[in-house]
């Protein structure tokens, strides 16, 4: 059963891989590529469910802290052409 | 009984959390603006990722990966927001302006030159 919701979560995600590709700026991309980030970080926490391991919640705890340092990043980039840290 | 009934609930709530995910991949595929795209992948993903956790959550029976799980649900709930503020003021910034919109408060204050 939660491996019926991974798979409606992955399927539900893949179309977000076009915006990804085709997005017309570059604001376009950061944002799909932060929303599939989001929902691999679910998918991620209910791997750790199925496999009854703990060690995937570690690895979506580490996924979300990057996604996010990255998400910042690249708007900082993106404002200014330049990192200004 | 009580297995049966808590399995229930977090069913229901990880089913709605898959569906607000898929709301949220529509917007951001269907909405005509920069702006209009960055509202459908932060608030209904949010939900959507919190639902699913707070359901993975009530699944499990040990209470360390629930805590876990809460830890990575406020964390998202914290953080994708900022990220999102993050975008959108750039992409302003940057000299994209909501063609959509009809009344404009954050010109006033933008043009100023307060670059932080």
């Amino acid at each position: 059963m939660i491996t019926a919701m991974i798979w409606a979560l992955m399927i539900s995600a893949a179309p977000g891989f076009w915006r990804v590709i085709v997005g017309p700026t570059v604001p376009d991309r950061i944002v799909a590529a932060d929303a599939l980030s989001i929902i691999m970080t679910t998918t991620l926490a209910l791997l750790g469910l199925v496999f009854n391991n703990p060690v995937f919640l570690d690895i979506a705890i580490a996924f979300a802290v990057l996604a996010f340092a990255d998400v910042l990043i690249m708007a900082k980039f993106f404002e200014h052409g330049e990192l200004h840290l | 009984m009580s297995t049966l009934f808590r399995e229930s609930a977090a069913y229901v709530l990880m089913a709605g959390g898959a569906f607000f995910s898929l709301a949220s991949v529509i917007g951001i595929i269907r909405f005509p603006d920069i702006y209009t795209r960055i509202h459908a992948g932060t608030k209904a993903l949010t939900g959507g990722a919190t639902l699913i956790l707070l359901g993975a959550a009530l699944y499990t029976p040990s209470w360390q990966i629930s805590a876990k799980l809460f830890l990575i649900a406020a964390f998202l709930m914290a953080t994708n927001p900022i990220a999102s503020h993050a975008i959108s003021r750039a992409c302003y910034r940057h000299g994209m302006r909501p063609g959509l919109a009809f009344i404009d408060e954050y010109g006033h204050s933008g043009e100023k030159g307060d670059r932080t």
